[in-house]
């Protein structure tokens, strides 16, 4: 599954390496775009759903600690958002990639991944300032954040796989992803926590695969606790397990894309 | 002939044309399942070998399966079935800079390419003066590739394929962009790198060049491979079928002629319809060979083949056109004074016509009329032979003196003159 990344990991680190930079170059605030960002939806949502609708957490908290539990989730929700939005044009985008030069296209995914990763790193590095702001020092568990995202990552790879190669033979899946990603982001736990709904929601909202991430990350920067290290390994399994599925597809559809494209 | 570079068995690519949006997804998922889907067949069981070191041209219309092949060749494309292997590393210049990100500046793009070549980062940074020397671009190098011209592209993807080392060079029409200085400079660093023993593939339209550049060709018809042999045979056939090709019927050749002893050229130039008038044809020099061109002062001959009984008889008339599609002069019987003429009884005549060619060098057509005069410098074309050659007229005007410069060496002479004489003269 990795085998042809390593082979061609200079490839994938220099591509993802512009990506990420190339994505704010020419653009006056540069890479502090990445940061403020973030910064600033949290502090849109903040201010909609902590301020003015008045919303807590289970326990009393207050706005800020709503704020630190909604980012926390949008950090994990971005990075597989960010991964859902790009998938489908990611070869579909390319011709070139597919007809003109010889390109390991699956390797294109894991600069999607990879990028998405990135990206959740400064969340959680502007989430970590965020907490020392109000509470002082972060709690040693946030040290396990990457567990967290490690379990995540195959599921972006397998995301960009399979949406890749089923986008360049179905156009509609570009449009569709928008409107999952909408959806996702309030079927998700995010602005409210798993207690909080109906036990017959909850079962529905624990099929999603978003919200035991959301979950977990949530214990090790929030509530200092230790993470499910055995959910978190069957989670990772099982996410390789979709990687793996996903590239299979992939695979199959490789001849054909240049006929598509 | 040596170990196999390039080898190609059975090969064929066939391109499915989809009549809607649900076949295509149905024929993506189950490749099984045929409903609304044509097939194309862009190659057909094409078969040759390339030994290492060699260069090959490949030649043929458009429409004859040149790109696919290089394509399959180069990796871009899988063939339908056969099977095609290429030895070593190989650089494809294939569509030069459409591997490039548009976003990513030119030092971006050479280093992702290289990369893409299986160079190592080390490599490309060590080769990366020479790089930028060769493509000549300046200090566009650190501009996003958005804002070059094409020919600015053109260079810089030319210097990253050629200078990464290829063992096997593939070379699509790609190099008709750039200017004519940088064209030059491609054309000799490829010599130098086949010089070196790299294998070539090149495919090009301007046959002059593939004759100079391969020692062997492979001519490409509706996806067939017509002929792989010899590159001045190859490129003889193609320019035969191309002028006569879908113009005029091939005419069964005509074996017996005249008293027995004349007969038509087995391969002319041009073969015309077995009823005539134009019969065929055929350019050779001085020798008596067939020619295609030859340099400057060189003497080709015209021959024309006719046929027209007393009552039809009339003047053939040659005419020559430049590459700007400009007749460069028309000359024939009628303008040279002859009385009109007929084969008689015969099968067929004869008409001869010696150009010395003082011409610029380039390329130049050739069309052949069998006309009727119906007044001064007027006439009613009976039948053309339709654009024929291109006849390529050479000169390397860097190493040698040519005999005038400028489109033409019209007749002159020229001398010292007595000043006295010329100032008693006046």
């Amino acid at each position: 599954m990795s085998a042809l990344a390593w082979r061609h990991r200079a490839l994938v680190a220099e591509l993802t390496k512009r990506e990420f930079s190339g994505r704010y170059r020419g653009s006056f605030g540069g890479l502090a775009w990445s940061f403020a960002q973030p910064l600033f939806l949290l502090a849109v949502y903040t201010i909609a759903f902590g301020v003015i609708l008045q919303m807590r957490w289970g326990f009393a908290g207050g706005t800020g600690d709503y704020a630190l539990m909604v980012f926390a989730g949008l950090i994990v929700f971005n990075a597989f958002a960010e991964c859902l939005a790009n998938a489908p044009s990611l070869v579909a985008g390319n011709p070139n990639y597919v007809k003109k030069i010889v390109f390991p296209l699956e390797v294109l995914p894991w600069v999607t991944a990879l990028t998405a990763v990135a990206h959740a790193l400064i969340g959680v590095a502007v989430w970590l300032a965020g907490y020392a702001v109000l509470y002082g020092a972060p709690k040693p568990t946030a040290l396990l954040f990457p567990l967290v995202l490690a379990a995540l990552f195959p599921v972006l790879l397998g995301v960009g796989w399979l949406l890749s190669a089923l986008g360049v033979a179905i156009r509609d899946i570009g449009q569709l992803t928008g409107l999952v990603a909408h959806a996702l982001l309030f079927l998700t736990p995010i602005f409210y926590g798993i207690d909080a709904v109906p036990p017959l929601l909850q079962n529905v909202l624990l099929a999603n695969p978003l919200t035991f991430v959301v979950e977990q990350l949530r214990l090790v920067l929030y509530f200092g606790q230790w993470p499910s290290l055995r959910g978190l390994a069957v989670y990772f399994a099982l996410s390789c397990v979709f990687a793996w599925f996903a590239l299979a597809v992939f695979r199959r559809m490789r001849p054909r894309f240049a006929d598509l494209v | 002939m040596g170990e196999a570079a390039i080898r190609a068995r059975g090969l064929s690519k066939c391109y499915s044309v989809y009549d809607n949006q649900r076949a295509r997804l149905v024929h993506a998922l189950w490749p099984r399942h045929r409903g609304g889907v044509q097939e194309i067949w862009a190659l057909r069981d094409v078969d040759f070998e390339i030994a290492r070191g060699e260069s090959v041209g490949v030649i043929g219309r458009n429409g004859g399966g040149k790109s696919t092949l290089l394509e399959i060749l180069a990796g871009t494309l899988r063939p339908t079935s056969g099977e095609a292997s290429v030895a070593g590393r190989v650089s494809a210049l294939l569509e030069l800079g459409s591997g490039f990100n548009p976003e990513y500046t030119g030092r971006d793009n050479v280093l992702v390419n290289g990369l893409l070549m299986g160079l190592a980062r080390e490599q490309i940074m060590r080769r990366f003066d020479e790089i930028l020397d060769f493509a000549e671009i300046g200090d566009a190098i650190d501009r996003p590739v958005k804002t070059y011209s094409s020919g600015m592209v053109m260079r810089l993807a030319f210097a990253v394929q050629v200078l990464a080392d290829p063992e096997v060079l593939i070379v699509d029409e790609a190099l008709s962009v750039g200017d004519f200085f940088f064209q030059q400079k491609c054309f000799r660093r490829i010599r130098e790198l086949t010089d070196r023993g790299i294998t070539l593939l090149f495919v090009s339209h301007d046959m002059r060049t593939v004759r100079d550049l391969c020692t062997r060709a492979i001519y490409l018809r509706a996806g067939r491979a017509v002929f792989v042999g010899d590159a001045k045979t190859a490129v003889r056939m193609y320019l035969n079928e191309e002028a006569g090709g879908d113009a005029a019927p091939q005419a069964p050749a005509v074996q017996a002629a005249g008293n027995g002893s004349r007969a038509l050229p087995a391969s002319p130039l041009w073969r015309g319809p077995a009823q005539g008038p134009l019969l065929a044809v055929d350019v050779v020099d001085a020798q008596g060979r067939a020619a295609t061109g030859g340099r400057i002062g060189d003497t080709l001959t015209v021959r024309v083949y006719f046929r027209a009984s007393l009552s039809e008889a009339g003047h053939v008339v040659l005419i020559l056109k430049n590459r700007y599609d400009q007749v460069v002069t028309s000359v024939g019987s009628y303008v040279n004074g002859l009385p009109a003429m007929s084969s008689g009884g015969a099968d067929f005549a004869v008409f001869e016509v010696d150009i010395d060619l003082m011409l610029e060098a380039g390329l130049y057509s050739l069309k052949v009329a069998f006309s009727r005069a119906t007044g001064s410098n007027v006439g009613e074309t009976a039948m053309d032979s339709g654009w024929l050659g291109p006849l390529s007229v050479e000169w390397d005007y860097q190493r040698q003196t040519a005999p005038f410069l400028g489109m033409f060496g019209l007749p002159y002479r020229c001398r010292f003159a007595d000043a006295q004489a010329v100032e008693a003269a006046q």
